[in-house]
């Protein structure tokens, strides 16, 4: 009898593709609170102090401008600094945390999220008015949402994803932004929200490879609200579990990663999380979560794009890039610079 | 024939090493001194012991220092002395844990002294007592300067140099018990403590992480072991000035295997707990341990402070591995001293806490 061959695991395709950031970019709000001006005006439910000692100073807050204009903004500097022509562009993905940030309501009015004034509106789309906007006139959009603050992360292993399998589409882009509702508390489960915009073009040998994509989505936990001590307590395991995995998939170890780039939540977590992990806190880039605090989903982007420029990133160098996000999702990508 | 006091009689252990000592041919008075009134469970209690009225079982109301007074008519015939009354609140103010556990004790051993016939008092310790040390821990060794991680640990530590000092005038001996989480083979709770009360946590989704190593010996036992044991130690096995380790010591599961064990079978008795995803908590160095329970006590997040506060009773022992001698047990209990399983007994415990919600036997 004939013995079966050995059972050998698929390769991910992706693994072996080229595909990388070509450029990144981001847009913050003019107007930066501190946090003692927060409090002032209301918009902390939790003390201050104890926010500072978890590392928040300021957080930028949208004064007039809305999510779709400061993704443009963002999307703009990306195709102009890698001198992209918009035709070039075959997918457009446009990431948000926020329900309301899908719809163009949510967009223009930010103190009517979700509360739209005719079913007409509910057809109205950031995505296709921004595609218009940039004259990416060969690229079709889609919607990457329900995954809180991983929404952009999770758009970049799509946007990857569908570069391998449909290589004509040339260059994607992926966009977030959030804007929070004007009256909204700017604390959040012990975090100090921003509003703020990125931008990422995918492209075929573009630097900044991506070497290994993990998501993991416990849907358990989807009314955040009501489990908020159980989200606190899921979030450290599961982190940890992840960051291992994503490392896994990429063949390296945790002492390959030249500079974890994080979401700007609590520094206090990074500072655990990286005892839980054995990694040396030096090895986190937290510059911006005093300076700019918390920008939903583009905190990666805005803290890659500033390691890179500030000099902090070497060529060649493996980074680690990790966020979470209410739903609840924990996302990290490996990339090599 | 043999007359005895047992005090902390209707605790999980004592009231199972009353029901073994009731059954003893050559025991023919045993009084259970209980600080509690009469209640259903003592009624319960005192039917289960005095079955077929062979041994006449008698409660004595009242608190420890009241013992000279409450035992004045047993003290001629009394010939052994059960002390296992304490107080074993992890999170007891240190002047509570004091008065129970040395100042009860003291009281007991004034009350040893007036008693003639008196052959045998066996003082009931925790193997805690090693404190904060870490690596072996033999029988004999009671002093250190490691500290402690609780106030029970401190005051049983303080009660022992207290019974070593009256070794000389009395025949002692002391056996240091590990943690009791249950029955074998049921996995039956009559009284919970820290361990059931961290498996709570764990099962609600409260424990992120907890101190320790993969390898950190869990040191756990049955209650029939530990009453098993103590029986044998406090009457024919009985060596005055000794002291012994009644506990897994050895064979102890490690902190991962535990956990593993945990979560496997609240995954498998509970389909609906499936469905939560729930992580196992992850191991964390002591640094980062305090970091976060810092952290979460800074945030004022009351529920999470509750959750943690609870683990924290007894976390630094997690980071303070230990193995606890046993050969003077062992040698002094001889074919009567099983090896526990308990790691199996962890199963059963989890298993029986899920099924019954954390609610201990009557």
């Amino acid at each position: 009898m004939e013995s079966k061959p050995p059972k050998v695991p698929p390769r991910n395709p992706a693994a072996d593709a080229s595909i990388g950031m070509a450029a990144l970019g981001y847009c913050l709000p003019a107007t930066r609170r501190s946090l003692a001006e927060l409090r002032a005006d209301g918009l902390l439910t939790g003390s201050a102090e104890t926010l500072a000692s978890f590392g928040f100073a300021y957080a930028h807050v949208a004064n007039g401008e809305t999510n779709l204009e400061m993704a443009a903004d963002a999307a703009r500097r990306v195709l102009r600094e890698s001198a992209t022509d918009p035709s070039e562009i075959g997918l457009l993905l446009y990431a948000t945390a926020l329900t309301g940030s899908a719809t163009m309501a949510g967009a223009s009015d930010r103190d009517s999220v979700l509360r739209l004034d005719s079913v007409a509106e509910s057809f109205q789309y950031p995505a296709s008015c921004l595609q218009a906007e940039l004259e990416l006139t060969r690229a079709t959009v889609a919607g990457v949402d329900q995954q809180g603050c991983a929404s952009l992360l999770s758009a970049l292993r799509i946007g990857r994803a569908m570069l391998v399998a449909e290589p004509a589409l040339g260059a994607v882009l992926c966009v977030s932004a959030d804007v929070f509702p004007a009256r909204a508390p700017r604390d959040l489960v012990y975090n100090v929200i921003s509003d703020g915009a990125c931008a990422v073009l995918l492209k075929h040998g573009a630097p900044n490879r991506i070497l290994s994509c993990a998501q993991v989505t416990k849907g358990s936990y989807w009314d955040a609200a009501a489990l908020e001590h159980e989200v606190i307590a899921a979030y450290f395991p599961t982190a940890k579990n992840l960051i291992m995995e994503a490392l896994s998939i990429a063949g390296l170890e945790l002492d390959d990663i030249s500079l974890v780039i994080p979401h700007n939540v609590s520094r206090r977590s990074w500072d655990i999380l990286c005892g839980l992990l054995k990694l040396p806190a030096d090895r986190v880039y937290t510059d911006n979560i005093a300076r700019v605090g918390h920008t939903i989903a583009a905190d990666n982007i805005l803290n890659l794009r500033d390691a890179i420029d500030s000099g902090r990133v070497a060529r060649g160098d493996k980074l680690l890039l990790f966020t979470f996000g209410f739903g609840l999702n924990w996302s990290c990508i490996v990339v090599q610079h | 024939m043999r007359t005895m006091i047992v005090t902390g009689g209707t605790g999980a252990i004592g009231a199972a090493v009353v029901g073994r000592l009731a059954a003893e041919p050559v025991v023919d008075r045993i009084a259970v001194l209980t600080r509690a009134p009469s209640g259903a469970r003592q009624q319960r209690l005192l039917q289960s012991w005095n079955a077929g009225d062979r041994v006449p079982v008698v409660f004595l109301h009242g608190k420890l220092p009241e013992l000279v007074e409450a035992g004045a008519t047993l003290r001629a015939d009394l010939t052994h002395i059960v002390h296992l009354a304490a107080d074993t609140r992890f999170s007891a103010a240190p002047e509570e844990s004091r008065a129970a556990n040395v100042c009860g004790t003291a009281a007991v051993l004034d009350y040893a002294r007036t008693c003639p016939r008196l052959a045998a008092m066996t003082v009931a310790s925790t193997v805690y007592v090693a404190g904060l040390r870490s690596g072996a821990i033999r029988e004999r060794e009671l002093e250190h300067g490691a500290g402690f991680a609780n106030n029970y640990e401190a005051s049983k530590h303080e009660m022992e140099v207290l019974v070593r000092a009256a070794m000389g005038d009395l025949p002692l001996s002391v056996c240091r018990l590990s943690t009791a989480i249950g029955e074998d083979g049921t996995g039956e709770v009559t009284s919970l403590n820290a361990f059931h009360t961290a498996l709570r946590l764990m099962y609600g989704g409260l424990v992120p992480m907890i101190p320790g190593a993969d390898d950190t010996p869990i040191d756990v036992i049955s209650t029939g072991f530990a009453a098993q044991a103590l029986r044998r130690l406090a009457t024919e096995a009985f060596r005055p000035g000794e002291t012994y380790h009644v506990c897994a010591g050895s064979d102890a599961p490690t902190l991962g295997a535990v956990l593993d064990a945990a979560m496997r079978t609240m995954r498998a008795r509970r389909p609906a707990w499936r469905k939560r995803a729930i992580a196992m908590p992850v191991l964390a160095d002591e640094p980062t341990y305090e970091l976060f329970v810092r952290s979460v006590h800074e945030s004022g997040d009351a529920m999470m402070a509750a959750a943690t506060r609870a683990v924290e009773s007894f976390a630094r022992q997690l980071t303070r591995p230990k193995i606890f001698d046993t050969a003077n047990a062992v040698g002094a209990l001889g074919d009567a001293w099983h090896r526990p399983d308990s790691l199996g007994l962890c199963e059963d415990v989890v298993r029986y806490c899920v099924e019954n919600e954390w609610k201990a036997a009557a």
